[in-house]
This record gives structure tokens, C-alpha cells and sequence, in this order.
């Protein structure tokens, strides 16, 4: 699994592992660019990044 | 306060040897270092910090000992394919966890987070916990794992998707459930 080459319309599955990606290395523009646009229409995986947040500040707190 | 450092330790380790070893060097550091403890801070997380500390030197020298074998996570079966329908779309909607704040002061939920935390791959929980708990770098982690950059990022990932999954159902899913009989 690499970054998704540029293209503005990347898929769920695509913008799921770049949100994973995100947490641990810094994306390139292009894919910054695609899951920034992706995440302005999808309700689901904006849900998914707000649950992703509050993983990492659950574990935290342990 | 020990058998939550236990719990911690085991996590990590995932030897109860190390783990037993790792606490009584915590509890014995902690006591020695009380005289320099400062009041404002919380004691649970000073000792947790001192606990994080011996985790990793623990880590270390079992890491020569016993060789992560890590390649063979390759055959985890974290079903990602499921996720996703062949167009790459969600499969299911995710649940909705609600607010962040008000989920953080529940201690039920650090509860089931280490149920899931127990049941994620050893591996897996390794290379997470290094990640999000002990905050390595992911160079790092990948260094202390002996594995190369993107074998780590999935492994990251295949853990997070884990978790996700078993908050769903354990967590958020049984709330909802609850929500629902309450409702009808």
C-alpha cells in the first residue's frame, strides 16, 4: 500500500489509509490536496478521522 | 496502583515476567524519587511516566533476545477487503463515537480500549503501542521493529482499522443498542 497517485476523486478505501498515513508520516501535497477534497463530501470518513482522534487521545490517557 | 501498571506493562510486553520485572522497578523508582515529586502534578501520571521509561529500556533488551518476527504479520488477516465494496466505498457507515470530551471521562471507555488493545495481535500492538502510547517517531518504531518504513505504516494501520472495528462493536455499538431498547 503506497500513497494513491494524484487524482482529485480518490475512494473511501483510499482516503481511509491516507487518514492512517496522515498520523504517522507527512503526505505529500498531492495526496494532502485529494483527501482534503475528499473529506469536504464525505460524511463517513470525516466520521472516521473524528473516531481516529479520539483513539489516539484515549491511549493517552491510559 | 499496581495492577493498572501491570495491565500497562503486559500490554506492551506481552510477557508477564517482564512485565512483573518492569513494575517493581517502577514502584521502586517511584518510591526512591517521591522526595523530588512535584505536587501540582498528578501522581498516576509521573508514575506512569516512570513506567514508560523502564517499558522501553525492558523493550530493548528483550528486543536481542527475541527477534520479532515480524514478517510474518504479512499473513494477518485484518479483513480490510470487507471494508470496502469492489468500487472502494465504505461498506457500512461508520459509527458516529459522539463527543470526544465527554467519551475521555468515562472510565469504562479506557476500559474496553484495553480489552481491544489485549486482543489486537501482539505485533500489531507493539508497533501501535511504541506509535500512539510510548509517541516513537515512526522511524523509530520501525528501527526498534526491525522492519522496513512501509511494513510499519501498515502494520500502523492495520491496528488502527482493528481498534476501530472492536470500539464499534464493544463500545459505541452496545451504546447504541442500549440507546435504542431505551427508546422503544
Amino acid at each position: 500500500m503506497a500513497e494513491p497517485g494524484f487524482k482529485w476523486r480518490i475512494r473511501c478505501r483510499d482516503a481511509d489509509w491516507l487518514m492512517s498515513l496522515q498520523r504517522d508520516t507527512r503526505l505529500s501535497l498531492g495526496a494532502r490536496a485529494a483527501l482534503w477534497v475528499h473529506l469536504r463530501y464525505c460524511d463517513s470518513c470525516r466520521t472516521v478521522r473524528r473516531n481516529l482522534e479520539l483513539l489516539s487521545r484515549g491511549i493517552r490517557r491510559l | 496502583m499496581r495492577p493498572m501498571l501491570l495491565r500497562l506493562a503486559q500490554l506492551q510486553l506481552r510477557n508477564e515476567t517482564w512485565a512483573e520485572d518492569v513494575v517493581a522497578e517502577t514502584m521502586l523508582a517511584a518510591f526512591e524519587g517521591l522526595a523530588t515529586f512535584d505536587r501540582k502534578a498528578q501522581l498516576r501520571t509521573w508514575v506512569v511516566g516512570i513506567l514508560k521509561h523502564k517499558i522501553i529500556d525492558q523493550f530493548r533488551r528483550s528486543q536481542r533476545e527475541v527477534a520479532i518476527d515480524a514478517e510474518s504479520d504479512d499473513g494477518d488477516e485484518t479483513p480490510l477487503d470487507e471494508l470496502f465494496t469492489a468500487a472502494g466505498h465504505r461498506a457500512s457507515a461508520p459509527l458516529d463515537w459522539g463527543d470526544p470530551e465527554e467519551q475521555l471521562t468515562r472510565s469504562q471507555f479506557l476500559a474496553v480500549l484495553q480489552a481491544c488493545l489485549d486482543r489486537l495481535p501482539a505485533t500489531l500492538a507493539r508497533a501501535f503501542l511504541l506509535r500512539e502510547w510510548l509517541e516513537f517517531e515512526t522511524a523509530e518504531v520501525c528501527k526498534e521493529l526491525q522492519i522496513t518504513t512501509t511494513n510499519c505504516f501498515v502494520m500502523l494501520y492495520r491496528a488502527r482499522v482493528r481498534l476501530r472495528e472492536c470500539l464499534d462493536v464493544n463500545w459505541f455499538g452496545a451504546r447504541g443498542a442500549a440507546r435504542e431498547e431505551s427508546d422503544g
